[in-house]
């Protein structure tokens, strides 16, 4: 699909590294700095999803269990009071360091003490139930609703979207630090989502505004463009071996920059407009300053080319998190293309940040623009509370496509009746995972994992990406409520599946091309 | 894929030697068991933090490789002989170098390893100790708090391995609780701070009353 461009054009293109075939180099368009904010997105109050799952013949999950919740979690309590406690007690550890226990059994002193390493599982296992529920804080100002959650219709693209707050915001009842934004303009889509700091309280504020402000812009540029330009769907059908095309992208790529120095413009707003209000300053116990608004910014625009099935795809990305197209029609080689290298150092959890001087000059934001021409049809936007989950994301993409197939988010299961060689594979699947929801324990929301799958079954994430038997058939055991929108699942799926160590703000968009 | 999540190391520099024997070693003893139980009841630490303790006498050795706190057993220790503290930082850097994941392509590596000193004299082997800060001032690699613990206690040699540099007054039973119990308030934090640039300080809460931070 995506075809690495020749140098040359790159160097036409100014820094733009294409990512497809070319472009080159004249002006920018005008520029119309215009707030609109064109996304509904639903503010959702917490209701306990519906989520049935029915497990070879038995029926497992329903809702509450509730006198079972409470009586597992105070297990556990004891459990840990015990271990604390005391040394001695078997019973008490046992599920925690059973391995030891056979050691000790069954070759006394002599063999040296040798601990199995837990895994992830067991761990998250554990954990599952100390994870609390804390609502938001109503005393702090300018609260964020629970979740975001998206559907949109567009002329010739499809978008889902859901954000939810992380374990760890839920547990220390704060906010949840990330937006998402999308918008169109005729057939074109544009995406924007930012990941306010973990470690500022007030990110959340800068990172709604940078969305909303980089979408807006977007959407009165290119109608700007559009109208003075009647020509630009004729050039950018002319392909990329033309020198008005290449034109063309040159010209709408540097829209996508022209947002990002909006999107920071609107946070200096929203900064100057609070900077002097008391609220903030009460919760921080200092004066406001900029870097509290510090987000990661990703925006990516789809731009029909006017052949059949391609795109021209412009993304920008700072800071961390990842956008990427995946080609689910093809084969696995080569249909998935990174558009934004995140910023990490050398250290876990290093960043960028839309407010850092730095990212925001002329040749970054060039190097930081990526442009595809591409057959691809599927659009990841994500912050990196769903992109560390998927690392290392040149490779992982797929798995992520997979786990929303399999969990019912994306595409249709349709298995009218299992052939025998379809009813064994069936049968080697391993249960979903269950775990108690954080929002309410009674809760129980089974969630499969392709990584279980291909564990169990041998096979590599390449097999079951290319024939995907294997992922509809684990599809089988993840049921809905009928009624249950797909952007309702994704949020569902967002909050609900559990990676150890992984309890960040969570936001995914999905664009169906 | 790999199948390890990011982990915060967490090592215990423990000082054993003589002047400890007594009432300190064992409020040292009860202080790893409460910071244990703890840190079991926060899930955040579960999923992050690892532990390991390494304890110095007239030498020093890792007497608990890094463990998830899950399966963490409280280490035997006792007191006895002199202040190994140079060696103990060379066991330190040696576990760092072997336990702790880096980064690679298709893994991301582990967070800065948070290192909790506990002293309550000044180190005996000076000179492997001169050569041992040297290295570690140059490793950068971990966030090291350094206590020094009652009146014996030298700072200035605590000073030449970490800026964070905490006296506590005493080694009353009261006292190491109270380290310890700021020692799980650190991880705590920390494993909640995680997306926080690394490289720069971390913010640990606020020293426990009673404890002077060395300027």
């Amino acid at each position: 699909m995506n075809e690495i461009i020749e140098s040359k054009t790159n160097e036409a293109l100014g820094n733009d590294e294409l990512l497809a075939h070319r472009t080159e180099n004249p002006e920018i368009g005008g520029t119309m700095p215009n707030n609109s904010d064109n996304t509904e997105q639903e503010e959702n109050n917490i209701e306990a999803p519906k989520v049935s799952l029915e497990k070879k013949g038995k029926a497992v999950i329903e809702s509450s269990e509730q006198e079972n919740a409470e009586a597992e979690s105070n297990e556990l309590e004891n459990n840990e009071h015990l271990i604390a406690e005391s040394e001695s007690s078997c019973e008490s550890e046992n599920y925690l360091v059973n391995s030891e226990d056979v050691n000790l059994n069954e070759s006394t002193e002599t063999a040296p003490e040798k601990i199995k390493p837990l895994t992830n599982e067991e761990v998250t296992e554990h954990t599952s139930a100390l994870w609390k529920y804390n609502p938001i804080p109503e005393n702090e100002p300018e609260p964020f609703p629970e979740y975001l959650t998206a559907f949109k219709q567009y002329p010739k693209s499809t978008v889902i979207g859901a954000r939810v707050r992380g374990k760890k915001h839920k547990h220390e009842g704060t906010n949840c630090d990330d937006w998402f934004e999308t918008a169109n303009f005729e057939d074109i889509t544009f995406i924007a989502v930012s990941d306010g700091a973990g470690s500022k309280k007030f990110s959340r504020i800068g990172a709604r505004a940078s969305c909303k402000a980089a979408v807006g812009y977007l959407l009165s540029a290119f109608e700007e463009l559009y109208a003075e330009n009647s020509g630009l769907r004729e050039d950018l059908k002319l392909g990329l071996s033309d020198g008005k095309c290449i034109e063309a992208c040159r010209v709408l790529a540097e829209k996508v920059r022209s947002s990002v120095i909006k999107a920071y413009k609107a946070v200096e707003a929203a900064f100057y407009m609070r900077k002097t209000d008391s609220a903030y300053e009460k919760v921080l116990g200092r004066g406001l300053k900029i870097n509290d608004f510090s987000g990661t910014l990703l925006i990516a625009v789809i731009i029909p080319t006017g052949e059949a099935k391609e795109n021209l795809v412009i993304s920008c990305q700072i800071g961390d998190g990842a956008i990427a197209v995946l080609d689910t029609k093809g084969g696995f080689e080569n249909s998935l293309k990174l558009m934004g290298v995140p910023d990490g150092g050398d250290f876990s959890g290093e960043t960028e940040f839309l407010t850092s001087p730095k990212t925001r000059t002329e040749e970054a934001l060039k190097n930081r623009t990526k442009i595809a021409v591409t057959s691809a049809d599927m659009l990841f936007v994500m912050t990196d509370g769903v992109a560390d989950d998927y690392f290392p994301n040149e490779t992982e993409m797929h798995r992520l496509y997979l786990d929303l197939l399999i969990n019912g988010i994306l595409g249709e299961n349709e298995f009218s009746e299992l052939t025998q060689e379809q009813m064994k594979l069936f049968k080697r699947i391993p249960d979903p995972l269950v775990y108690p929801w954080v929002n309410d324990k009674s809760v129980k929301i089974p969630v499969q994992y392709t990584k279980r799958i291909t564990e169990a079954l041998g096979l590599s994430l390449e097999e079951i990406f290319t024939d995907r038997t294997a992922a509809y058939l684990a599809g089988l055991e993840i049921k809905y409520d009928e009624e249950l929108s797909q952007e309702e699942k994704l949020k569902i799926w967002l909050d609900n599946y559990v990676e150890r160590g992984s309890f960040d703000d969570r936001t995914l968009v999905v664009v169906s091309i | 894929m790999s199948d390890f999540s990011r982990r915060l190391p967490v090592y215990l520099l423990l000082d054993c030697s003589g002047s400890m024997m007594g009432e300190p070693i064992e409020a040292v003893k009860q202080g790893i068991k409460a910071l244990l139980s703890e840190l079991r009841g926060d899930p955040q630490a579960l999923e992050t933090a690892y532990l390991s303790v390494i304890t110095f006498d007239s030498s020093a050795r890792q007497v608990t490789p890094l463990t998830e706190l899950l399966q963490f057993k409280e280490p035997e220790i006792s007191a006895g002989g002199a202040t190994a503290l140079g060696e103990a930082l060379n066991v330190l850097m040696n576990c760092v170098e072997t336990e702790v994941r880096k980064s690679t392509e298709t893994q991301k590596g582990d967070w800065r390893p948070l290192v909790f000193i506990l002293t309550d004299g000044s180190p005996t082997d000076t000179e492997t100790f001169r050569e041992a800060v040297a290295k570690v001032r140059n490793m950068k690699a971990a966030n090291i708090i350094a206590c020094a613990a009652g009146s014996n206690a030298n700072t200035a040699y605590l000073k030449q391995i970490t800026e964070s540099v905490l006296m506590m007054n005493s080694l009353s039973a009261g006292d190491m609780a109270q380290f310890f119990a700021w020692v799980s308030g650190s991880v705590k934090t920390s494993s909640k701070s995680l997306d926080a640039k690394p490289g720069g300080n971390i913010e640990l809460p606020p020293p426990p009353q009673g404890f002077v931070v060395v300027p």
